[in-house]
This record gives structure tokens, C-alpha cells and sequence, in this order.
């Protein structure tokens, strides 16, 4: 009951929110929307494996100049999808493949290093990337998404289509942190060797997680370059992924409502104030999430909404 | 050609030499990685600058006092940062899992960078040219007295370094601190002090690579840090984090190899260089050169 | 035999941590595995389980060479142990650590989950059922719901071997079980083994206190400095000179 009222507010608010006129926050709710793709997708690799990804914003560029290399050439949304979500998902597993192995903060290190690497090459390889200038190059344009006989150009409907992919993004986290796969994944994160001699196949697990994550990537990035219609490696610097996991951190890793909290703290809030406190305040704004980050894993690691456990699994259902 | 490849590459490793013992020290005093060190380089960098500008313009005589002023309140600011920083973001930290330090000093890494780019501006600014710069010629390569200078002062402190490690009773505590926390406890070493110790050390070589990094470079920007971090880093893993002599070794290699990719390959590449080799060491070679894995006891 | 290890060595750098050791293991025996601190003992449960590899020597189970196997390989044909330092997934529940140990014994595929199939949504019922049985047995089901960091130190202890319990061994190694135990809990534990042994699971016991391990071991083995000196009857073994003076010389 509490879901659905929830999620009737998430449809009915933004064309209330049109009829009057407010676009800003129109367009703020389909950012924070595309953050939560990325942070949903993020958490299944920090927190429920936990293991630290410090380049994940590397998969969101490859969906989204995957995307806007094929759209530029005329293909529809619907087919480039895929095609981003099997190569973001293919890139991560042939990456994951030697360096899962690594141990936590190595592992942090090297991933950090391969975000750095992508964000160089579509920084360096002009024929491909048109470089810093970003794509689409000068007279050229990425194409629309188009459903049946509706075109998505407005905030509002781009608004709906990122609802409905983040509503997926969520259910699919939701069904893998509550099954057998999931509770694995928990348990490598807390003891990768009793996980091990547990039966888990650490490797296979771990690699499936990092793969699933980095699909989320690639769908955020996907949608967003058809969005706003404009890609350059500045939107994926190092900072980006950093501020990501900043997320998860603050609100709460391996839970999924703490990473929703988190981008909402973090992306939300800062950009509805920004008109309020003005520009100066934007500028503060790193400041005060490298201190409320410092604050947050000394005085409460587990986040500001930490994961419940599941306490109704014991009371047997009959069903 | 070559042999200028080799005098850049060794300059540029006399300032990851330095750098990276920062990352080694403090390694292998508490087995995390101090992710914010690059920031007390950049901010030690900025101490020079702001030292050099504010003296009067250059008087010959006063040469040496000059530099010693420089690279004293660079060395001692950025040391004292380093200490700062690690008793109220790490210390609290010394019990938890080994990802909340690495999380905790990304947090300083973002607050420090973002400070100095609020009150210093987010611009690069040029950094005081106040030496009297002379070229030489050396097997028909050409030699700055700057490089001369950077290397000579790397190789002295490197060396002050090695032998206060070695000879002192704190250098000794340190080396027992390293090896085991409680064993050094029950030895009557207090280990809260000998890990200040490590950062303040570690972090006024940084401080010093820093100002060496913006006169070398000519210019100081509040985000220096960070790629010249993440090499000195490979060069602390390349040699066996760790390990202090290793961490020289692989500053010096990395810069010879820094040169040369980015001399024979291709100049606008060259960071990528830089991060498939941390990629391969960490892969191939995560305990170094000169290290030894240690597999966990169960 | 269920399990035979056959001159197996292990060394860490220069220490001979176990020197050519042998021994066999009948199905349906309690073992009990002896010596001072340091003797390899623990090292043994490692090679057999996966977690290092032997230098030397072979060891079968049920006919199956495991010496190379990977850990979770070892696990899923059957061998589960318990930690002489506890790890347990600390942040999971009592329940969620019984499950996780039913990981190797159930097969839903990630689309399976991601589409919630009949298949799946019946195997997550079994798991969470059978779990729970095994905590019944164990006598922790009152405590399922909580953490398991916050369990006592013996309940810890006895969850361990839940875990170890829900993978369905055949052999079960417990690494020094009753540490930390005050005499009540130790007692239990022993009533304990002897049900799980009624259940025809092997057990291999690493234990300090002599009372326990006479009594509930069929056979003795004992280490010390990584060679084994003795092996028998509790009774036998009791006796042995080489035994006495490796006790008392340490
Ligand atoms: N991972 C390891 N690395 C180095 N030495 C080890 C390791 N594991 C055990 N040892 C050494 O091997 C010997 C046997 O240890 P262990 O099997 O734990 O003894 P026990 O369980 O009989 O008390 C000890 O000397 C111990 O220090
Ligand atoms: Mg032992």
C-alpha cells in the first residue's frame, strides 16, 4: 500500500509539477532519477560484494558513447540499447576476469586506474570520440527515442521513460539481494575465505555481480546522452565515480533505499538549492561531501539508512 | 636524445622517489593506503609558492637561505597537514575494515583539493621564477642547473632518510612499529607516536616533492596532485610497498620509463603509460620487486 | 575410508609446517586430532579443505584426489569445517549464515531469480526450511533473527557448525570447537557431536581438552612439530611415552 501511494506520487507529481510550470525541478527529478540507475546498479558491487569501485563511471561512458556513435548512424533506442548493455556488460567482464582477484583496496586502485584509462582514451582517440569536443560532432545529431508514434524531447517525458527503467533497475536489485546469489554476494563481503569453504564460487559470483553493476552503467548513460543530447570525457572524470561512491557511502551501503537517501542528499538536494543559495554555494558543495563523507565512515560506517535485515524469513509463510 | 630522455627521467623520478615514500611509509605502518597523500604534495607545492612569492625579488647572496626557507616551511606544513590528517580522519579508523581508511582519506582528498581551489582559485597560477637558470651541456644533451638540483636534493634526503631509518632509535622504533604494533607496544614503544612520526616524515617529503614538482613544471594547480599521486604510488607498489629503498628504486624506474614512453611512443599518451603500469604491477607483481607475498594465517 | 592423506608436506618459506604425514580416515568415525600449539594441526584442516595446496604428497576423498581442487569444489563433494578463530558473516543473521552454507546443495540461475520462476521461488523455500531445521537441531532457532555478531561466544561456536551442517557433509572437520566454552556448553557440544555422528557424518575434532576428546573419539591421532607420533585408541594413545613427553616437554 505504502508502494503503490509512493508511486503514485512519482507519477502524478511531475504533471502537476509541468502544469505550473516548475521545469527546473522537473529536470533535477530526472537527474536525480539517472543518479539512482547508477548508485543501484553501483551498490551491488560495494555493497553487497564490497568490493570498491573507484571507476565505475567509465561503464556509464561506454553506454553512452556506445549510444551516441550508433544513434548518430540512425539506429533506433531500441536496438542501441541492447547493444550498450552487452558491451558495457561484455568490457566489464573481461576486466573483472584478472582483477577480482585483487584484494580490497588494490582492487579500489586498479579500477580507479581503468576509469582513468577510458576517460584518457575518449579524451585522446579523436577519430572515435571527436575528443574533449565531445559527440555529436558539428552537423551532426543524435536521434531520437521514439515509441510507437511518441518521440521523447521534453524533460517530462524523459522524466517517465527514466522512471520506468529505474523501477526496473530497482526490482532487479531488489530480487538478487533476496535470493541465494545475493546472500552470497553478502557473504563474500564479510568473509571472502568462509564464503569460499562455504561452497561459493567466489570468482563466478563476484564477476557476476561486477558484470550486473556495470549493465547499470551502461543503461544510465545510454539514457542519458539521448536525453541531453551532448557527450564529452569531462562528464566522467574520476571525481564523478568518487562522488558515486560517496553516494552509497552516506546513505548506506548494501541497502538500496540508502543509496536512493544518498543520491537524494547528494545530487537531489544540492540542485533545488541551487537556485536558492546561488552558485557560490555549488562551489562548497565538494567541500562539504569530502567532510560529511569523512564524518559519516568514522562516526557511522553503516550509513545513514543501513540495511535491514531480513527478520520475517524466520516467521515461515505459508504459501 | 637519449641521454636527455635519461636526465629527464631522472628528474622526474627524484621527485616520485620522494613522493612515493610517503605512500610506503605510511603502507607499511598501518597497511593502508594514504590516498589523500597526493594532496599534501599539492599543498606543500603551494607552500613554496606562497613562500617564494611573498620574499623580496632574488639577491644573489642570499641563495642557499633563500631555498632553505622554501623547502623548511614546505617540508614542515605539509608534514604537519599529513599528521593532521591522520588523527582525526585515520586514527579513529586503526580497528575497522580496511576500506573505511582508504574511503576516509578519499574524503580528505576531496576536501583538501576543493579548500585550496576555493581560496586559491581553480586556475593554474605560474610558479615564481627566482633561480638563476643555467644550462650545461653534458655528452651533448642539455642540463638545467634545475634538474641538477632536484636530483642532488633527492638523493640527499633519500640518503638523511635511509640513515636516520637505520641508525636511530626512532628510526629502529619505526621499523619494529612496522613489523608488529603490539610487539613494539610491549617493547616500550609508543606506537601513537612513532605513526605521527611516519606521517610527518612522509608527508614533508611529499611537501618538498611538491615545490620541486611546481618549479620543475613552472606552474602549481589545486588538482597537481593526483596523477603525479597515482605514479608516485606505482612506484611505492613497484618496488614493494612497504619497502623505503624500493620505493626510491621504483620512483627512479618509473621516471626512466615516464621519459622514454613519452620521448619514443607518444607525449599525449603518456599518463595512460602510467596507468597500465600500476594496472600490470598490481596485477603481475602486487608484491614488487623487491617484496615477498605474505599469505594470510588462518 | 573415506578419507586417506598420503605423505603429505607443507611448508611456509623455511618451516616445515607438516612433514610427510599419513593418515586415514574411516566413514562413520570420529577422529581426533591432538598435539601442542603449533603441532600443524590446524594446517592439516587447511590442505584438506583447499585453502593451501600440499608441497608434497596426495590427498584422496572417497577415491577423489583433492589435493589441487578448489575450496569450494572440496566443499560441494562433501567436506565442511569449522574455524579454530570464528568466521562467521558477521552482518548476516543467524538464519542468513545457515543458508548461505546451503549455496553449494541449490542451482537457481540469475535469470531464474530476476524472474522470480516457480523453480526458484520453491528452491528459496527449501533453503530457508531445511535452514531452519538445522538451527532446530542445532538449538539456535530462537536466536535466528539476529545478528550474528551478536551471538554469544559458544552460540558462535555452535553456528559455525550449523553452517558447516547445511552444506550436507560427509566429513565434518572442527577446529578446536569447545575454545572459550564454560563446562556447560562444553557438555552440550559433546552431545552435540554424538548426534550429528548418529547422522552418519564423519568428524575430524581438533580439541585441547583431554576430557572431551577421550570421550567422544574413536581413534587419536597426534602432531607435534609437524610430524604425526602417535595414533590409536583414546586409551592407547593416553599411554604412549612419545605422547607424554610431548605434552610435558611443551
Ligand atoms: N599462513 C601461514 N604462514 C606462515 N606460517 C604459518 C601459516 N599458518 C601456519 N603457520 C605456522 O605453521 C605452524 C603450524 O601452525 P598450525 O597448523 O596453526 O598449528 P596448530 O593448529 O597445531 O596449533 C606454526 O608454526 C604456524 O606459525
Ligand atoms: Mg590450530
Amino acid at each position: 500500500m505504502k508502494w503503490l501511494t509512493a508511486l503514485l506520487l512519482l507519477i502524478i507529481a511531475p504533471l502537476i509539477g509541468y502544469h505550473y510550470g516548475n521545469f527546473y525541478a522537473l529536470h533535477v527529478a530526472g537527474l536525480v532519477g539517472i543518479y539512482c540507475i547508477l548508485c543501484v546498479g553501483l551498490n551491488i558491487t560495494v555493497g553487497y560484494a564490497g568490493l570498491l569501485d573507484l571507476g565505475f563511471m567509465a561503464f556509464c561512458a561506454i553506454g553512452a558513447y556506445t549510444a551516441a556513435l550508433l544513434s548518430i548512424k540512425g539506429l533506433s533506442f531500441w536496438i542501441t540499447l541492447p547493444v550498450c548493455l552487452l558491451l558495457g556488460g561484455l568490457i566489464r567482464y573481461l576486466i573483472g576476469a584478472p582483477v577480482l582477484r585483487l584484494r580490497g583496496d588494490y582492487l579500489a586502485i586498479v579500477t580507479l586506474a581503468f576509469g582513468e584509462i577510458f576517460r584518457l582514451v575518449a579524451n585522446n582517440f579523436d577519430w572515435l570520440t571527436n575528443g574533449p569536443k565531445g559527440l555529436p560532432r558539428v552537423g551532426e545529431k543524435i536521434s531520437e527515442i521514439r515509441l510507437f508514434s511518441l518521440s521523447f524531447t521534453n524533460d517530462l517525458q524523459f522524466y517517465y521513460l527514466i522512471l520506468f527503467f529505474l523501477l526496473c533497475t530497482l526490482l532487479i536489485s531488489y530480487r538478487l539481494e533476496h535470493s541465494r546469489t545475493g546472500r552470497a554476494l553478502v557473504a563474500i563481503r564479510e568473509d571472502e575465505l568462509a564464503a569460499k569453504l562455504s561452497g561459493i564460487n567466489v570468482p563466478r559470483v563476484k564477476s557476476l555481480a561486477f558484470v550486473l553493476s556495470g549493465m547499470f552503467g551502461a543503461l544510465a548513460g545510454a539514457i542519458y546522452v539521448h536525453w541531453i543530447g551532448f557527450i564529452s570525457p569531462e562528464m566522467f572524470t574520476f571525481w564523478e565515480s568518487v562522488l558515486l561512491v560517496a553516494m552509497l557511502v552516506i546513505g548506506g551501503m548494501g541497502n538500496i533505499a540508502g543509496a536512493l537517501l544518498g543520491v537524494l542528499l547528494l545530487v537531489g538536494v544540492p540542485e533545488l538549492l541551487r537556485p536558492v543559495l546561488g552558485t557560490r554555494f555549488v562551489e562548497y558543495r565538494m567541500l562539504i561531501f569530502g567532510l560529511i563523507m569523512i564524518v559519516v565512515i568514522i562516526f557511522r560506517p553503516e550509513g545513514l539508512l543501513p540495511s535491514k535485515r531480513r527478520a520475517a524469513e524466520l516467521h515461515a509463510k505459508d504459501d | 636524445m637519449f641521454i636527455e630522455q635519461v636526465i629527464n627521467g631522472l628528474t622526474l623520478g627524484s621527485i616520485y622517489a620522494l613522493f612515493a615514500l610517503g605512500y610506503t611509509m605510511v603502507y607499511g605502518i598501518l597497511r593502508m593506503i594514504n590516498f589523500a597523500h597526493s594532496e599534501i604534495f599539492m599543498v606543500g607545492a603551494y607552500i613554496g609558492f606562497w613562500v617564494l612569492s611573498s620574499l623580496p625579488v632574488f639577491l644573489p647572496g642570499f641563495l642557499p637561505a633563500y631555498f632553505l626557507a622554501v623547502f623548511i616551511l614546505a617540508m614542515l606544513g605539509a608534514g604537519l597537514l599529513a599528521v593532521v590528517v591522520e588523527r582525526i580522519a585515520y586514527k579513529p579508523l586503526r580497528h575497522a575494515s580496511r576500506l573505511a581508511p582508504l574511503i576516509s582519506a578519499i574524503g580528505v582528498s576531496i576536501f583538501l583539493q576543493n579548500l585550496i581551489m576555493l581560496t586559491a582559485g581553480a586556475s593554474s597560477r605560474p610558479y615564481p621564477e627566482k633561480l638563476p637558470l643555467e644550462q650545461f651541456n653534458f655528452f651533448g644533451a642539455q642540463v638545467s642547473s634545475l634538474q641538477i638540483f632536484i636530483f642532488g636534493l633527492a638523493v640527499l634526503l633519500m640518503f638523511i632518510l635511509t640513515l636516520f631509518i637505520s641508525r636511530t632509535r626512532l628510526g629502529k622504533a619505526m621499523r619494529a612499529t612496522a613489523e608488529n604494533h603490539i610487539v613494539a607496544q610491549l617493547m616500550g614503544i609508543n606506537v601513537n607516536t612513532v605513526i605521527s612520526l611516519t606521517f610527518i616524515i612522509g608527508g614533508g617529503l611529499g611537501g618538498i616533492a611538491g615545490v620541486l614538482n611546481g618549479l620543475y613544471y613552472g606552474s602549481v594547480k589545486y588538482n597537481m596532485g593526483f596523477l603525479p599521486g597515482i605514479k608516485a604510488f606505482t612506484a611505492a607498489v613497484l618496488g614493494g610497498i612497504g619497502n623505503l629503498k624500493g620505493a626510491m628504486a621504483g620512483g627512479f624506474i618509473l621516471g626512466i620509463v615516464e621519459a622514454f614512453a613519452a620521448g619514443y611512443i607518444s607525449s599525449e599518451n603518456k599518463d595512460i603509460f602510467a596507468f597500465v603500469i600500476l594496472i600490470l604491477v598490481l596485477l603481475f607483481k602486487p608484491a614488487g620487486l623487491f617484496g615477498e607475498e605474505v599469505p594470510e594465517k588462518i | 575410508m573415506l578419507l586417506q592423506i598420503n605423505s603429505v608436506t607443507k611448508y611456509f618459506g623455511g618451516l616445515k609446517a607438516l612433514s610427510a604425514i599419513d593418515l586415514t580416515v574411516n566413514a562413520n568415525e570420529v577422529l581426533g586430532l591432538i598435539g601442542p600449539n603449533g603441532a600443524g594441526k590446524s594446517t592439516l584442516f587447511n590442505l584438506i579443505t583447499g585453502v593451501y595446496t600440499p608441497d608434497k604428497g596426495t590427498i584422496l576423498f572417497a577415491g577423489k584426489n583433492i589435493g589441487r581442487a578448489a575450496p569450494h569444489k572440496i566443499t560441494s563433494l562433501g567436506i565442511t569445517r569449522t574455524f579454530q578463530n570464528i568466521r562467521l558473516f558477521a552482518n548476516m543473521t543467524v538464519l542468513e549464515n545457515v543458508m548461505v552454507g546451503r549455496h553449494c546443495r541449490t542451482r537457481s540461475k540469475l535469470t531464474e531469480t530476476l524472474l522470480q520462476t516457480r523453480g526458484f521461488k520453491r528452491e528459496e523455500k527449501e533453503i530457508a526450511d531445511s535452514s531452519r531445521s538445522i538451527l532446530a537441531f542445532i538449538g539456535l532457532l530462537k536466536e535466528g533473527n539476529q545478528l550474528a555478531k551478536n551471538l554469544s561466544y559458544g552460540a558462535q561456536r555452535r553456528l559455525e557448525i550449523a553452517r558447516a551442517l547445511a552444506a550436507e557433509p560427509s566429513l565434518l572437520l572442527l577446529d578446536e570447537p569447545t575454545a572459550g566454552m564454560n563446562l556447560q556448553e562444553c557438555n552440550e557440544l559433546m552431545e552435540l557431536i554424538y548426534k550429528i555422528r548418529a547422522q552418519n557424518i564423519t568428524i575430524i575434532i581438533i580439541e585441547h581438552q583431554m576430557n572431551v576428546i577421550m570421550k567422544v573419539s574413536d581413534r587419536i591421532a597426534v602432531l607435534d612439530y609437524g610430524e604425526k607420533i602417535a595414533e590409536g585408541r583414546p586409551e592407547e594413545v593416553q599411554k604412549d611415552p612419545k605422547v607424554i613427553e610431548a605434552y610435558l616437554g611443551a
